[in-house]
């Protein structure tokens, strides 16, 4: 199959199985290895991307499904001069560890940060179902994000269940 | 229709699906979500149903929930969400797998997969008297689900929609995993009956999930305490007499079957517990 990916703004022509999952097309051919290759069962979130803004496992995506979508990798959420608020809040918080988790923490809390801009802390731990920190970082991954705050204006007020 | 020599064929109508399946046989899979056709399916030429038109609609009113095949659990959940007779569906929809897995699964591909176990919308939807309508080359076909769960239908068939009545009564879904969030759930129990002022249960629906290769109704412990009062104790008693002759508990890498069986009981009493609260309103 031939068909035309649309990867971190640009078009990118993909010529083979279109059951091949988006996250081996992304790491072996095209060296995006950003996406971790972990579960390879859609457990771990190592591998998330954001399919037209939308948080998904990139192991259970086969490419075939996937012409006309923007696709977004951890390479293409920000520019090597900036970085978004949640990169600069982990860097902020040293949440990153060994960094296997960290590309999936960063697309799925981005998307869930930006439609729950007050979380509390148990909603962030229920939003991060799915993305596995081995490191068991946790805590300070949800520190970094509850200092977001509201549209980015200070901190929130920590609700603990 | 000419057949595409290609791995992954996206067809735009029912009727193309099933002449495909028709003509490739076992060497093609139906892809809904593809969660679980990436993991165990890779061989087969894939049949996508994405680009059909209809599929992920979902309908709710006073007297129906109508849900498409390729509705996501995500969709589901956002739809039935605060509605107390679909409660059960909305827990199984909102807490299964993880938030990434909820917007790609579907409700086709959970109903559909055989070899999946722990599927949470299908006992949910057994314990709301669910109906399932299949396309098939003789036509729609409507039935039970819980007919359809039982028997499989081995001809070539597409599942359409399924339909739950609305009614007035209360829902509840509970699943034990072995970490708080993220894991298949060891067992499943689904419960909504009607509750009457004095604590009676009318209509008593429970059903089992994960705990054998498919979920299935518990008409044994429904028959022992419909119309009765019954609180979480009391049921629970009933459920523990029973659990052991209803159940063959399965074993697999997550959790033994005797386990299962041993957990029944008190996920029946939290079952009972929910509905009862909602039903005083807290």
């Amino acid at each position: 199959m031939v068909l035309t990916l649309m990867i971190n703004g640009d078009p990118v022509p993909y010529h083979g199985d279109p059951r091949r999952s988006l996250l081996e097309v992304l790491r072996d051919d095209l060296h995006l290895t950003g996406a971790k290759d972990v579960c390879g069962e859609g457990f771990c979130g190592a591998c998330i991307v954001q399919i037209d803004g939308v948080p998904k496992v990139s192991c259970l995506l086969p490419v075939g499904r996937l012409a006309g979508a923007e696709i977004t990798t951890i390479e293409g959420v920000s520019n090597s001069e900036t970085l978004t608020a949640v990169q600069k809040a982990f860097l902020e918080y040293d949440v990153v560890q060994c960094g296997m988790c960290f590309p999936g923490m960063v697309l799925s809390m981005t998307h869930f940060m930006a439609e729950n801009p007050s979380p509390t802390r148990a909603e962030l731990k229920s939003a991060m179902t799915g993305n596995i920190c081995r490191c068991t970082g946790y805590e300070r991954i949800i520190d970094a994000l509850l200092s977001l705050g509201s549209n980015g204006l200070g901190p929130v007020e920590e609700v603990r269940p | 229709m000419e057949i595409p020599q290609q791995s992954l064929i996206s067809v735009t109508r029912v009727s193309q699906a099933l002449d495909l399946l028709t003509r490739l046989g076992e060497t093609a899979t139906v892809m809904a979500g593809g969660t679980w056709v990436m993991r165990e399916a890779r061989e087969r030429t894939f049949i996508s149903l994405a680009e059909i038109p209809d599929l992920t609609d979902i309908t709710l009113d006073d007297q129906v929930l109508v849900v498409g095949a390729m509705a996501t659990h995500q969709d589901i959940c956002n739809a039935v969400i605060g509605a107390p007779d679909l409660a059960a569906l909305a827990t199984a929809a909102g807490k299964s797998a993880t938030p990434a897995i909820r917007r790609m699964a579907t409700l086709g591909g959970n109903l559909c997969t055989r070899d999946f176990h722990s599927a949470d919308l299908a006992p949910a939807l057994l314990a709301l008297n669910a109906k399932v309508t299949l396309e098939t080359s003789s036509g729609r076909e409507t039935l039970s689900l819980e007919d359809y769960l039982n028997t499989p239908v081995d001809r070539p068939h597409i599942l359409h929609h399924v339909t739950v009545p609305r009614t007035s009564r209360r829902s509840a879904h509970v699943r034990l995993m072995q970490r708080q969030a993220g894991d298949y759930p060891l067992a499943v129990v689904s419960l909504s009956a009607a509750i009457h002022p004095d604590g009676t249960l009318h209509d008593l629906r429970i059903a089992v999930g994960s705990v054998e290769e498919r979920a299935r109704r518990w008409h044994a412990l429904e028959a022992l305490c419909d119309d009765q009062k019954m609180t979480s104790d009391s049921i629970r008693a009933h459920a523990a007499a029973r659990a052991s002759q209803d159940f063959v508990g399965r074993d697999a890498v997550d959790g033994q079957g005797w386990y299962r069986l041993r957990v029944l009981p008190a996920l029946v009493a939290q079952a009972v517990s929910d509905i009862s609260l909602t039903a005083q309103g807290a």
